[in-house]
C-alpha cells in the first residue's frame, strides 16, 4: 500500500513537473510566434486614446498625473481607467509609446489570461455537472492545459493582442475570469459541504470588487454576474451540501433569464431608448439584431475552423441583413440559433459542457453583439466568449483520442496545437508591419472600403518616406499611383466617405495636378457634406483636410474648404468637433474672420451643457488677449469638468502665465 | 469582562509588514501633498504668519510674536512658537510653512494609526494591524483635510491635534500598565502635560477630556489586572462625565443671555447659529463619508442660515436626525461593537462641541473637522469589528474594500491638492463651488484687477456686494463696496473719477464704512504708492470730511481711525494723522499701537506736551509689563530724542 502511495505520489510530482514544463513550453511558443509582430504598427483607436492623448503621456511624478491619465479616455462613459492606467505605466517606464512596449505588455497579459483559462478549466471540470466525465486529477490537468493552449494559440485573438487599445478587452476578460475562478472555488466547497453567511458575503464582496475592476477596464466586465449565473445554472444546478436545492435551481434560472426579460421589457415600454441611439449608423436596431444572428455563427465558425484567409482587421464588407430574407441566410441563422437554444435548454443536463459553452458564448457576446449601436463585426469580441469553446474543444479532443485507441494522444494534441501555431504565425507575420497588414486585409476583404483605404494610406505613407527608404523614382511613382488606385476603390464603394475624398484631393493637388481632378474631389466633398451622416472616420479625415488647407499648394481650394465646414456646421449645429475644426481652419487661414467664430462657439457651449471641451474652444478663442473672458471660459470649463480630468492641462496653462 | 489580549501582546512591537504598509502610506501622503507647497498665502496667513519680521536680525522680538497672539483665549503660544521658529531657521516664506504643515500632517497620520492600532488590538479586532493602517490612511488622505494642511495658519489646529493624540496614546499606555498590574501615577503624567501643550496650541483641545472619559467608559470599560473592573476609575470617570455635563448645562442656562449677547457683531443670533450648526455638522459628516470635492474649500459664507426650525425646512430634519442618532446611540450601548461605534460618533460630536455650538464664530470651516473626523473613522472601524467578529470570512475582502476606499480618497485629495497649489485654480474652483460666496467673488474681482481687467473686476465686486445680502450673510455697507472698488482700481492701476471719490460716504452717512480689512487693503496700496494714477490726496480729503467731525464716535470703529491715521501719515499730513490717532485712542483707550502713533505724530508736529504725556503713559504701561519688546524698543527711540 505504501509502495502504491509512493508510486502515485512520485508520478503526481512527475506529472506536475511535466505539466508545468508543457505549460511553459506553450507560453514560450506563443511568445515566439507573436514576437514577429511586436514592432508592428499603432493605428486607428491607438491614435486618439494613446498617441494623440497628451494626458496619458505622463512622466508620473505626481499622483494627479496618474489620476488624470486614468480618466483620459473618451472611449466610453466610464473612461476605462484601469486599462488607461496600464498604458500610463507603459509610458512612464519607456518614456514614450513604442509599439514594442505596448504590444509586449498585451502579450504578457494574454499569457496571464491563458493561465487563468487553465485554472478555471481545472475547477470547472470538478463541478457536479462535469464530474460525469470521470476525469482523474491528472486528466483534468491535461484537458485544462490543452484548453488554455487552444485559447492561447488561436489566431482569432491576434487583433486583440496586437492592437494596443484592445488591452481594454483583455483586462476586462482577465478580471471576469478571476471572478469566475473565485466563484467556482467557493461554489465547489458549498456544493459539497454548504457555506455560511460569512463565506457567501466574502464571495460576493470579491465578486463585486472584481466586477468593478472588469467594468473599469471595459464595460463588458458587467457581464461577470450573468456569467456566474451560467456557471451556476449549467454546472452546479443548485447543488448545496451534497444535494440539489430546488430554490437555488429556480433562482438560477430566473437570474439567467432576467436580463433578457428586462431588455425586452425596456424595448416594449420605451423602444426609443434603443432606437434613438442608431442615429449615427447606416443600419437600424432590427437590422443589427438580424445581422448579428449571422455574425455569431461566423465567429463560431472562425473559432472551430480558424480560416485565417477570411479573418481580418476590417469586416465592413459584411452584408447587412435588411430583413429575414435579405439575405436568406439571416432566417437560417436565426432559426439555427433558436434550435440550438431549445436543444441547450432541453439537453443541458445530458450535455452540460456543450450547454455551458453555448450559453457562455452567447452571454459573453450579449453586450457587443445585440442591441447596442456598435459596428457589426470585430474579431476581438471573441476574446472572452471563446474560453468556453476552448474547454469544449479540449474535452472533445480528449474524448476523441480516448475513443480511438490507434490515435496517440500527444501526437493528436500536439498536431492540433501545431496547426493553430502555424495559423497564428501566418497572421502575426501579416501584422508585423503596416503595409503587409493592409495588404493581407485587402486581399482577404477586397470589398471592404476600409481595407482599401487602409492599404492606400499605408502605400501613401511609404511614398512619403521614399527618400528615407531610398526608393528610385519609378518605385516612388508606382507607390503614389497604387495608393491613389486604392483610394479610388474606396470611393467607389462608399462614395460619400470623406476619408477617400480627402486623400484623393491631397494626392491630386500635390502629385497629380495634371489630372485636374482636385476640384472634382472638392465638389464631391461638398455633395457629401449635404447628405453624409458623419462618422468618426469622417472627423479624422476633415481634420486632415483642415491641416492640408494650410499648405501653400492648397491655397486655391481654401475658400471651398471654408464653405464645406460652414455647411457641415449648419447641418450639425453646436457640434463641438466641427466647430473646433472650423476654429482651427479660420485661425490658420483667415485670422481676420475670427469674430465670426464666437457665435458658433457660444452656441456649441450652450448646446453641450455638460461637455467641458465646448468651453476649451472658447478659452482658445479668447487667449491671452482677453483675459477676463478667458477666465470666464476657464471657469466654465472647470465647472463642467466634474471629474477634474483636465486639471493638469489647466494647471499647466496657469503656470505658463 | 476580561480583555481578550494578553498584556504581553499589548506591548509587543508591530510586525515588519505592518510597518512597511504604514511607511508606504506615509510616502503616498507625502507624494500627494508635496505639490501643495507651491500654493498661495491665504486669509489669516497674512495676519498671523507673514507678519512675523525677520527674526535673524532681531531675535529679541520672538517672544512678542509667541506670546502676542490674540486669536484665542490662551494665546496659542505653542503654535506661534512654531511659526517663529520656522521664520528663524527655515525662512522659506509660505512654502516653508506648507512644508511643515505637510510633515506635521504625516506625523499626525502616524499617531492616528498608532492610536487605532492600540485600540483595535486591545479590543481584539481581527486583522487589527492592517485595519489600523488602512483606517489611519483614510484619515490621512481624506480630501476634507486639505484645507487644513495647506492653510498654514491652521497649523494651530494641527498642533493641537498632534498633542491631543499624544495625550490619548499616553492615556492608553497608562491604562495598559494598569491592566498589566503595573500601576504608577507617573505613567499618567504625560497625559496632562500633552493636554496643556495642546491647549496652548489651540483652545479646542479641551474636548480631549470628555473624549478620554468616554474612551474609558465605552471601550476600556475600567478594566484592571485580570480583567476585573477598577472601582475608583469607574466612579471617577462616571463622576467626571456627569458632573461635567451638569456644570456645562448649568453655565449654558445661567449665562445664556451673556453668551447670546456676544453675537451682536454677527449676522446671526446664537439660536440661529445653533440651528444652523445642526445642519452644518451633518454636512461635515456627509462630506466625510461621500466627499464632494467641488464644494470643498475655504469659503462657505454662502451657507444658508437657519432662521428657525422650519426656515429652511432641512433644519427640522437635521435636528430630528440628531435626536434619532442619540436614541440609536443609547440603544447601541447594549452591544460591545455598538459601544465602540457610539464612542466614534461621540468623538466626532465632542470634537465639534467648541467651534460648532455657542461661540460667536463663523458658521462653517472645514478645518474644524481635523480632530473630530478621527471619530468617524473609529466608528467605521467599529462597524468592521462588528462584522468580522461575527463572520470572520469577509475580513480579507473588507480590508481590500477599505484599501480601495483609501485609493479613491487619495485620488480626490490629489486633485484637491493640485487645485490648492495654484492661486488662480483655487479661486476659480471656490467660485464654482460657491458662486454665492461674497468672499469668492471678491477674490475673483481682485484677480481680475491684478490682470488689469477692471470692468470685469467691478462686476465681480458687485456680485460680492449682492451676495452679501443672501440669507447667510450680513449685508455689506455700500461704503465698503465703494472702497473695495477703489482698491480694485488701484490694483488695476486704472484711474478713478473724482466724482467716485466725492460720492464716498453719501449713502448711510451715519456710519458709512465698517470693513476694517477693506479699508486697510486700500490704505496699504496707497501707502506703497502702488497706483500712481490714484488721487490719494483727494481721497484722504474726502475721508477727512467724513470722519474728522465732532460726532465721530458712531461714525466708525476704532480700527478705521487707526487705518486713516496710517493713510495720513503716508501723505505726511500729520495734523490729520494726529486727529485720527486721538479718535482711535478715545474709542480704544490705552491701546499701545494708538499711543505710539500719537507719539509719532505729536513729535512730528512738535507738540511737546502731548508727546510727554503719551511717553508718561507708555512708561507706566512698561513698568506694568504691558509693552512688548518691540514696543519698548520703539519707545526707547523717542526717549533718546
Amino acid at each position: 500500500m505504501e509502495d502504491a502511495e509512493a508510486y502515485t505520489s512520485h508520478h503526481s510530482v512527475k506529472g506536475t513537473r511535466l505539466l508545468r514544463f508543457s505549460g511553459a513550453g506553450i507560453l514560450l511558443l506563443c511568445a515566439l510566434v507573436y514576437s514577429v509582430a511586436l514592432q508592428g504598427p499603432l493605428f486607428f483607436d491607438d491614435e486618439p486614446n494613446l498617441l494623440a492623448n497628451p494626458q496619458v503621456q505622463i512622466d508620473g511624478k505626481t499622483l494627479d498625473e496618474w489620476r488624470s491619465a486614468a480618466l483620459s479616455s473618451y472611449a466610453s462613459i466610464l473612461y476605462r481607467p484601469v486599462a488607461m492606467l496600464t498604458f500610463a505605466v507603459n509610458h512612464v517606464v519607456v518614456g514614450a509609446f513604442t509599439p514594442f512596449s505596448l504590444k509586449a505588455t498585451n502579450l504578457a497579459i494574454h499569457g496571464v489570461i491563458a493561465v487563468l483559462v487553465f485554472l478555471l478549466s481545472q475547477v470547472l471540470l470538478r463541478t457536479p455537472a462535469l464530474r460525469a466525465h470521470r476525469l482523474s486529477a491528472c486528466q483534468r490537468d491535461i484537458v485544462a492545459l490543452v484548453a488554455a493552449a487552444i485559447w492561447l494559440l488561436h489566431p482569432i485573438h491576434v487583433p486583440t493582442v496586437l492592437y494596443a487599445v484592445q488591452r481594454m478587452a483583455q483586462l476586462s476578460t482577465l478580471f471576469v475570469l478571476v471572478g469566475l475562478l473565485v466563484f467556482t472555488h467557493y461554489r465547489l466547497r458549498w456544493a459539497d459541504s454548504g457555506g455560511g453567511f460569512g463565506e457567501v458575503l466574502a464571495a460576493m464582496l470579491w465578486l463585486v470588487l472584481l466586477a468593478i475592476l472588469a467594468v473599469l477596464s471595459k464595460e463588458n466586465g458587467a457581464l461577470l454576474p450573468w456569467l456566474v449565473v451560467v456557471v451556476e445554472v449549467v454546472l452546479f444546478r443548485g447543488a448545496w451540501s451534497g444535494t440539489s436545492r430546488r430554490p437555488l435551481v429556480w433562482l438560477g434560472w430566473v437570474a439567467l433569464l432576467l436580463p433578457v426579460l428586462v431588455i425586452l421589457a425596456a424595448y416594449i415600454v420605451a423602444p426609443e431608448i434603443l432606437q434613438d441611439r442608431y442615429g449615427g449608423r447606416d443600419f437600424t436596431l432590427g437590422e443589427r439584431l438580424l445581422t448579428q444572428g449571422r455574425v455569431l455563427w461566423q465567429y463560431l465558425g472562425w473559432m472551430l475552423f480558424p480560416n485565417v484567409l477570411s479573418m481580418g482587421f476590417f469586416h465592413d464588407d459584411i452584408l447587412v441583413s435588411r430583413s429575414l430574407w435579405a439575405p436568406f441566410t439571416t432566417s437560417l441563422a436565426l432559426l439555427a440559433w433558436i434550435v440550438v437554444l431549445i436543444a441547450t435548454l432541453v439537453w443541458h443536463r445530458r450535455y452540460p459542457l456543450i450547454a455551458f459553452a453555448i450559453l457562455f458564448y452567447l452571454v459573453a457576446h450579449s453586450m457587443e453583439s445585440t442591441v447596442l449601436p456598435l459596428e457589426m463585426v470585430f474579431e476581438h469580441r471573441n476574446y472572452l466568449p471563446g474560453t468556453g469553446f476552448a474547454l469544449l474543444a479540449s474535452v472533445g479532443l480528449f474524448r476523441c483520442v480516448a475513443l480511438h485507441e490507434r490515435l496517440r494522444p500527444h501526437v493528436v494534441i500536439g498536431g492540433v496545437l501545431c496547426v493553430l501555431a502555424a495559423l497564428l504565425l501566418v497572421r502575426t507575420t501579416a501584422w508585423s508591419d503596416e503595409v503587409s497588414l493592409a495588404r493581407f486585409n485587402v486581399i482577404n476583404h477586397p470589398q471592404s472600403p476600409r481595407a482599401n483605404f487602409f492599404y492606400g494610406n499605408a502605400l501613401f505613407k511609404r511614398f512619403l518616406q521614399a527618400e528615407a527608404l531610398d526608393l528610385d523614382e519609378e518605385e516612388t511613382r508606382a507607390l503614389a499611383v497604387a495608393a491613389r488606385g486604392y483610394f479610388e476603390k474606396m470611393r467607389e464603394m462608399d462614395e460619400n466617405s470623406f476619408s477617400a475624398l480627402v486623400m484623393l484631393y491631397q494626392l491630386d493637388t500635390l502629385y497629380f495636378p495634371g489630372l485636374g481632378e482636385e476640384n472634382d474631389w472638392l465638389d464631391a466633398m461638398m455633395q457629401s457634406a449635404k447628405v453624409r451622416r458623419l462618422q468618426s472616420s469622417d472627423h479624422t479625415a476633415l481634420g486632415a483636410l483642415v491641416d492640408f488647407s494650410q499648405a501653400p499648394a492648397a491655397a486655391q481650394g481654401r475658400d471651398r474648404v471654408g464653405s464645406l465646414l460652414t455647411l457641415l456646421a449648419s447641418r450639425y449645429p453646436g457640434h463641438i468637433d466641427l466647430v473646433s475644426l472650423k476654429q482651427r481652419f479660420v485661425m490658420a487661414t483667415t485670422p481676420a474672420q475670427k469674430p465670426t467664430l464666437l457665435p458658433l462657439l457660444e452656441r456649441a457651449q450652450q448646446m453641450n451643457p455638460a461637455n467641458p471641451h465646448a468651453s476649451t474652444a472658447l478659452v482658445q478663442y479668447y487667449g491671452s488677449g482677453d483675459l477676463a473672458n478667458s477666465y470666464e471660459a476657464i471657469r466654465e470649463w472647470m465647472r463642467r469638468d466634474h471629474l477634474r480630468r483636465d486639471l493638469p492641462v489647466l494647471r499647466a496653462m496657469f503656470e505658463q502665465q | 469582562m476580561k480583555p481578550a489580549v494578553t498584556s504581553a501582546a499589548r506591548f509587543s512591537a508591530p510586525p515588519a509588514g505592518a510597518l512597511l504598509l504604514v511607511a508606504l502610506l506615509l510616502l503616498l501622503g507625502l507624494w500627494i501633498y508635496w505639490p501643495g507647497i507651491q500654493g498661495p498665502a491665504l486669509l489669516d496667513d497674512r495676519s498671523s504668519v507673514l507678519v512675523i519680521d525677520d527674526l535673524k536680525n532681531r531675535p529679541e522680538l520672538a517672544f512678542d510674536y509667541i506670546f502676542g497672539d490674540k486669536s484665542g483665549a490662551l494665546g496659542r503660544s505653542v503654535s506661534m512658537a512654531s511659526f517663529v521658529l520656522e521664520r528663524m531657521f527655515l525662512d522659506e516664506g509660505i512654502s516653508g510653512g506648507k512644508k511643515i504643515n505637510i510633515v506635521l500632517h504625516l506625523l499626525n497620520g502616524v499617531l492616528v494609526i498608532w492610536l487605532f492600532w492600540l485600540l483595535f488590538r486591545y479590543l481584539d479586532v481581527p486583522g487589527y494591524r492592517v485595519l489600523a493602517a488602512l483606517l489611519g490612511a483614510v484619515w490621512l488622505l481624506h480630501p476634507l483635510l486639505v484645507s487644513t494642511v495647506l492653510y498654514v495658519v491652521q497649523r494651530m489646529a494641527m498642533l493641537a491635534t498632534f498633542f491631543m493624540l499624544l495625550a490619548s496614546i499616553s492615556y492608553l499606555y497608562w491604562r495598559f500598565s494598569l491592566i498589566a498590574g503595573r500601576p504608577g501615577a507617573w505613567r499618567f503624567l504625560p497625559v496632562p502635560v500633552f493636554l496643556v501643550i495642546a491647549l496652548l496650541s489651540k483652545e479646542n483641545a479641551i474636548v480631549l477630556v470628555p473624549v478620554l472619559l468616554l474612551m474609558e467608559a465605552l471601550c476600556l470599560r475600567f478594566a484592571g489586572d485580570q480583567g476585573e473592573v477598577i472601582p475608583w476609575l469607574r466612579k471617577l470617570s462616571y463622576g467626571l462625565i456627569v458632573s461635567g455635563a451638569v456644570v456645562l448645562l448649568s453655565i449654558l442656562l445661567i449665562k445664556w443671555d451673556f453668551l447670546a449677547g456676544r453675537f451682536h457683531g454677527r449676522a446671526f443670533s446664537m439660536e440661529e447659529r445653533l440651528l444652523t450648526e445642526a445642519r452644518i455638522v451633518w454636512d461635515y459628516a456627509f462630506q466625510w463619508v461621500y466627499p464632494g470635492v467641488a464644494r470643498m474649500g475655504l469659503y462657505h459664507d454662502d451657507f444658508v442660515l437657519s432662521r428657525n426650525l422650519l426656515e429652511p425646512a432641512s433644519t427640522v430634519f437635521a435636528v430630528l436626525a440628531w435626536i434619532l442618532v442619540a436614541i440609536v446611540g443609547v440603544a447601541l450601548l447594549r452591544w460591545q461593537a455598538g459601544r465602540w461605534f457610539v464612542f466614534g460618533a461621540c468623538w466626532f460630536l465632542l470634537g465639534h462641541s467648541v467651534e460648532s455650538t455657542v461661540l460667536p464664530l463663523e458658521l462653517y470651516f472645514e478645518h474644524r473637522n481635523y480632530f473630530p473626523s478621527i471619530g468617524l473613522v473609529l466608528a467605521a472601524g467599529a462597524l468592521f469589528a462588528a462584522i468580522v467578529k461575527k463572520w470572520p470570512e469577509p475580513k480579507a475582502p473588507l480590508l481590500v474594500c477599505t484599501g480601495v476606499g483609501v485609493l479613491l480618497l487619495s485620488l480626490l485629495t490629489s486633485s484637491q491638492v493640485q487645485i490648492w497649489s495654484n492661486r488662480s485654480l483655487l479661486l476659480l474652483s471656490q467660485l464654482n463651488g460657491h458662486p454665492e460666496s461674497a468672499r469668492a467673488n471678491i477674490d475673483m474681482a481682485t484677480e481680475l484687477a491684478r490682470l488689469g481687467q477692471i470692468e470685469a473686476a467691478r462686476n465681480y465686486s458687485k456680485r460680492a456686494y449682492e451676495a452679501s445680502a443672501n440669507p447667510a450673510g450680513l449685508q455689506e455697507r455700500s461704503g465698503d463696496y465703494e472702497i473695495r472698488n477703489l482698491a480694485l482700481s488701484c490694483i488695476a492701476d486704472s484711474g478713478v473719477p473724482v466724482a467716485q471719490i466725492d460720492e464716498l460716504g453719501r449713502e448711510d452717512p451715519d456710519r458709512p464704512f465698517s470693513s476694517v480689512t477693506t479699508l486697510l487693503a486700500l490704505v496699504r496700496l496707497l501707502q506703497d504708492d502702488s497706483c500712481p494714477q490714484f488721487d490719494r490726496t483727494g481721497f484722504a480729503d474726502r475721508l477727512a470730511e467724513i470722519f474728522l467731525v465732532e460726532d465721530f464716535r458712531h461714525k466708525a470703529s476704532a480700527n478705521i481711525y487707526s487705518n486713516l491715521a496710517v493713510l495720513e501719515n503716508a501723505l505726511q499730513r500729520y495734523d490729520n494723522a494726529y486727529a485720527y490717532a486721538e479718535r482711535f485712542l478715545v474709542l480704544s483707550p490705552y491701546n499701545t499701537r494708538g499711543l505710539l502713533m500719537k507719539l509719532h505724530f505729536a513729535t512730528a508736529l512738535g507738540k511737546v506736551e502731548s508727546a510727554q504725556s503719551v511717553i508718561a503713559t507708555l512708561q507706566d504701561m512698561e513698568e506694568q509689563g504691558k509693552l512688548t519688546v518691540g514696543e519698548r524698543q520703539t519707545l526707547a527711540l523717542y526717549l533718546e530724542q
